[in-house]
C-alpha cells in the first residue's frame, strides 16, 4: 500500500494527538498533519490514590487512563483531545484541563463535545466542534486542513476501514477471534495507516471454527484480557456493541474538498453512528443489540459491567428480556470492581457450559 | 436545644404541601402535569401554565419521609439499578409503591417527562418515564462547561454570552424552540412571549432577593439562621421560580434574617466555629445540621442552596429564550466543575468566615478533590465524606455525625 500524503506528513512530523473516547473524526486529525493516537486504558492494573483522588467516582478504566497520563514517559503526545461521551471522561477532561494549564501535563487538552441526536441545533453545534477540533489540531501542527490533506486523510481512513470489513468478515466466519479482533481495532486507532492495515489483515485465528458465538455487551472492552478467558473456554466474540471494537468510529471517512462542507457532513456521519451505552437511550441500545445477534447468529450475548459505569447496567433488562422473547440467553454481570475482571469472567465462563447456553440455536 | 424556626420556611414548607395537594387535584381532573430535572428549562412549563414537580424536590420529600429505601427496592424488583443516581432515580421507584406507602399520597402520573441528557443514566431514569402509560419524553443535550472564564457569578447575570459561550447557548436554545414545539403541540396551548419575559423578570427579582438574604447572613456574627431553615426557605420558592408567591417568599425571607439581625439573635448562642456544608442536602437527616451547637459551639452557617440561588439564577436580557438557555446551560457547571466550583466555594467560604468545611461527595460529581485543595490551600480544614445525599442506606453507612465529630475534635 502506498502512504498518501497526510499520512506521511504525520508520520514525518511526528505529531501525535493522543483521543481519549469515541467521538473523534480522524479524518480531520490525520488531515492536520499529525497522528491520532487513542488511550485505552486497561480492564485490570494497578491505581494510584493520586489519580483516584482526582477523578472522584468513575469508572476503573478511566482512572487508569489518568494514571497512564501522568506518567511522562508513557506518551509523547503534543495535544491530548477527550471526548464528552462519558460522564467519566468529561471529568477526566476538567481534571486535564486543570492539570494542563499546572504544568503537570505536557501538552495542551481539548475538549470534543459531540451530542447525539440528528436535527438542526445538534448537528450545528457538532459541526462547530469539529471545526474547532481541525483549529486545535491546526495550533499543534501548523497545518491549516485544506483540500487535498482532507482527501488523502479520506483515502487512508477508508483503506483502513477496507482492512476492518474484512476483519469483520472474518470474525463471522470464525476466521478471527475476538481477541484479535480488539488488537486489531486498536491498531487502527493507535498507528500509521499502512501499519495499522498490516496488522489488521494478520489479524486471523485458527481452530475456532467450532466456538460457539457470543455477543458482547455491557461496559467498554480497553483491551482482549475478558474475551481471551471466554475465548479460551471455547466460545468467540463474533461482534460487540462498544467503542473498541465495532462500534469504534474508525474506517469511515468523508470525500470532501471543502473542510466546512467536511465537518458537516461528518457531523451528520456521527448522527448516525451505532448507539453507545453512555449516550444512547436503551431502546436504541435494544434495538442494536437484537439486530447485531440475529444477523451474526449468536448464541446469545455476554454483558460485565464495571462498578461506577452505570450506563450498560440501565440497559440490562430490557436487554435481558429482549433476548428472551428469542429464545436467547444472556449472563451478566455488574459492579465490577477495579480488580475484580477476572473474576467476573471466570464466573460467568461458568455460566456459559450452562443449561441454557448449551441448548441455545 | 431548641430553636425558633423561621417563618418563612415554615411558610414555604406549608405551602408547598398545599400545593402539591392542589395539583394532585389538577390531575385527577385531568391537567397534564410534568416531571421535570433540576438543570431542565422549568419557565416553559409556567409559561405554558404546566404545573411541574422537580425530580430532586420529590426525591427530597421522598427520603425526608423514609420512603426512599423502599422506593430504590422497587426499582431493583424491576431489575433497574438501585445504586445508580438515586437522587434522579427515586421518584421512579416511587411510583411503584402501594398507594398507602407514597409521601403525600404519591406523584400523580405525569403527561411529561423533561431532562436534560446529564451524566450517562438521567436520560436512561427519564426514558423509563416515557415508557409508562401517559407519559411523554423529552430530552435536552447537555453540553460540557467548556469555556470557564474566572469568576463565574460576576458574568452569568449580564455577560452570559462570555461565561459560556455562544455555541453551547446556540444549541440549548434551540433546543428550547423544539420543546416549546413540542409541548405546544401536545397541549394545545401557544407560548405567550410576554409573559415568558414577566416570569423572567420576576426569577431575577426573587434571585435579587437572595443576593440580599446570603450578603447578610455572610456578613454577620454569630449566625442568625440554620441551613436546615434556609435550605426549605429558598429551595421551595426556588421551584415556584417566575411565580409572584415566590418572589414575595424571598423578601420574606430577608425581611425575617434582616430583624433577627437588628435584635442581634442567635441560633447558636456560644458560637464558636463556623462550618459550611458542601454538597447535597441530607434531607433524611436534617437534624445532622444542628447536632454540634452544644459539645463544639459549632454552626453551619453555609448551604450550597441559598448561595446557588444568590449567584448563580439571574440572567438579564431581552431575549427571554436565550436567557433561559443561560440559566439552565452550565448551571451544575457553577458547582460541581473545577476550577468554577472550587472558585466559587473559596470566595463563599471567605465571605461567611468560615472555620472548617463538610464536604459531602456524591459519586456524580466531578473534581471534588479540586474543591478540597483550594479549600485546605486557603487554610480551611476540609472533611471529605463520601455518601449519596438521597439514599438512607449511603448517608447512615458513611457515619456521617461520627466523622464531623471527629473532625470537629482534631482539625478545628
Amino acid at each position: 500500500m502506498n502512504l498518501s500524503a497526510a499520512g506521511e506528513y504525520a508520520a514525518r512530523s511526528g505529531h501525535r494527538i493522543g483521543i481519549v473516547g469515541a467521538d473523534v473524526p480522524r479524518q480531520i486529525v490525520m488531515a492536520s498533519r499529525a497522528l491520532p493516537v487513542r488511550v485505552f486504558g486497561t480492564w485490570d492494573g494497578p491505581i494510584t490514590a493520586e489519580a483516584t483522588r482526582l477523578l472522584g467516582a468513575v469508572d476503573a478504566v478511566t482512572t487508569r487512563i489518568l494514571d497512564s497520563l501522568l506518567v511522562p514517559s508513557q506518551y509523547r503526545f503534543d495535544g491530548l483531545v477527550i471526548c464528552n461521551d462519558s460522564m467519566a471522561h468529561l471529568r477526566l477532561f476538567y481534571i486535564a484541563r486543570l492539570l494542563s494549564q499546572q504544568g503537570r501535563l505536557p501538552f495542551p487538552v481539548h475538549l470534543v463535545d459531540a451530542p447525539r441526536g440528528t436535527g438542526g441545533p445538534r448537528r450545528q453545534f457538532v459541526t462547530r466542534q469539529f471545526a474547532q477540533l481541525a483549529q486545535f489540531a491546526e495550533t499543534i501542527t501548523g497545518h491549516a486542513l485544506d483540500g487535498e490533506s482532507v482527501l488523502s486523510a479520506a483515502q487512508e481512513e477508508h483503506e483502513i476501514g477496507a482492512a476492518l470489513r474484512r476483519l469483520r468478515q472474518r470474525r463471522l466466519a470464525q476466521h478471527c477471534s475476538g481477541a484479535e479482533a480488539l488488537k486489531a481495532y486498536r491498531a487502527a486507532t493507535q498507528e500509521t495507516p499502512d501499519v495499522a492495515v498490516r496488522i489488521i489483515d494478520a489479524a486471523v485465528s485458527s481452530g475456532i471454527e467450532g466456538a460457539r458465538r457470543i455477543y458482547m455487551t455491557g461496559s467498554s472492552h480497553p483491551d482482549e484480557t475478558i474475551y481471551g478467558l471466554l475465548e479460551d473456554a471455547g466460545h468467540v466474540v463474533i461482534t460487540e456493541d462498544h467503542d473498541t471494537g465495532d462500534s469504534s468510529w474508525v474506517g469511515e471517512a468523508i470525500d470532501e474538498a471543502d473542510p466546512d462542507v467536511l465537518f458537516e457532513r461528518l457531523a451528520n456521519q456521527h448522527a448516525v453512528r451505532p448507539p453507545l451505552a453512555a449516550r444512547a437511550l436503551t431502546s436504541e441500545r435494544v434495538q442494536h443489540l437484537t439486530r447485531g445477534v440475529e444477523e451474526t447468529r449468536c448464541v446469545g450475548a455476554v454483558s460485565l459491567i464495571r462498578e461506577l459505569d452505570d450506563a450498560p447496567a440501565w440497559d440490562l433488562p430490557e436487554q435481558e428480556t429482549a433476548l428472551r422473547a428469542r429464545n436467547l440467553p444472556m449472563a451478566s454481570r455488574v459492579r465490577i470492581a477495579a480488580a475484580g475482571a477476572v473474576e467476573a469472567a471466570q464466573s460467568i465462563i461458568g455460566e456459559l457450559k450452562g443449561p441454557k447456553w448449551r441448548e441455545s440455536r | 436545644m431548641k430553636w425558633e424556626r423561621l417563618q418563612a420556611a415554615v411558610s414555604a414548607t406549608r405551602y408547598q404541601k398545599q400545593w402539591f395537594s392542589d395539583l394532585r387535584d389538577a390531575a385527577r381532573s385531568g391537567e397534564p402535569i410534568a416531571i421535570l430535572n433540576a438543570d431542565a428549562p422549568h419557565e416553559i412549563f409556567r409559561a405554558l401554565d404546566i404545573p411541574y414537580v422537580v425530580t430532586q424536590w420529590w426525591s427530597s420529600i421522598i427520603a425526608a419521609k423514609g420512603f426512599g429505601p423502599a422506593a430504590l427496592s422497587k426499582l431493583a424488583e424491576q431489575g433497574l439499578p438501585d445504586f445508580s443516581v438515586q437522587y434522579d432515580a427515586l421518584p421512579l421507584g416511587e411510583q411503584l409503591l402501594p398507594e398507602d406507602q407514597r409521601p403525600w399520597g404519591g406523584l400523580p402520573t405525569p403527561a411529561f417527562a423533561v431532562a436534560e441528557r446529564s451524566g450517562d443514566v438521567t436520560q436512561k431514569i427519564f426514558e423509563q418515564w416515557g415508557k409508562r402509560p401517559e407519559t411523554e419524553t423529552f430530552l435536552l443535550s447537555r453540553t460540557g462547561a467548556q469555556p470557564v472564564p474566572r469568576n463565574w457569578w460576576e458574568l452569568v447575570p449580564h455577560e452570559w454570552e462570555s461565561a459560556f459561550g455562544a455555541a453551547r447557548l446556540d444549541l440549548l436554545e434551540g433546543e428550547i424552540d423544539e420543546l416549546i414545539l413540542w409541548l405546544e403541540e401536545r397541549t394545545g396551548r401557544r407560548l405567550n412571549e410576554n409573559k415568558l419575559a414577566e416570569i423572567m423578570a420576576r426569577a431575577n427579582e426573587q434571585a435579587e432577593w437572595n443576593r440580599r438574604s446570603r450578603d447578610l447572613v455572610a456578613s454577620v456574627r454569630p449566625t442568625p439562621v440554620l441551613v436546615r431553615d434556609t435550605m426549605p426557605a429558598v429551595m421551595v420558592p426556588q421551584w415556584h421560580r417566575g411565580t409572584e408567591w415566590a418572589v414575595d417568599a424571598a423578601q420574606g425571607l430577608y425581611r425575617e434574617i434582616e430583624a433577627r439581625v437588628e435584635r442581634s439573635a442567635a441560633v447558636c448562642p456560644g458560637e464558636r466555629r463556623r462550618l459550611m456544608w458542601v454538597g447535597r442536602g441530607v434531607w433524611s437527616d436534617l437534624d445532622l445540621y444542628t447536632e454540634f451547637h452544644k459539645e463544639f459551639g459549632a454552626v453551619f452557617v453555609w448551604s450550597m442552596y441559598l448561595a446557588i440561588a444568590a449567584d448563580g439564577y439571574a440572567r438579564y436580557g431581552d431575549n427571554s429564550r436565550r436567557a433561559l438557555a443561560a440559566r439552565f446551560v452550565g448551571l451544575t457547571d457553577q458547582l460541581y466543575v473545577p476550577p468554577w466550583s472550587s472558585e466559587w466555594y473559596v470566595k463563599e467560604a471567605k465571605t461567611h468566615g468560615i472555620d472548617g468545611v463538610v464536604h459531602l461527595i456524591a459519586d456524580d460529581t466531578p473534581g471534588s478533590g479540586f474543591i478540597t485543595d483550594a479549600l485546605e490551600a486557603t487554610g480551611i480544614p476540609v472533611l471529605e465524606i463520601r455518601a449519596n445525599n438521597a439514599d438512607q442506606r449511603s448517608s447512615q453507612a458513611a457515619r456521617i455525625p461520627e466523622q464531623v465529630r471527629q473532625f470537629l475534635k482534631t482539625r478545628l
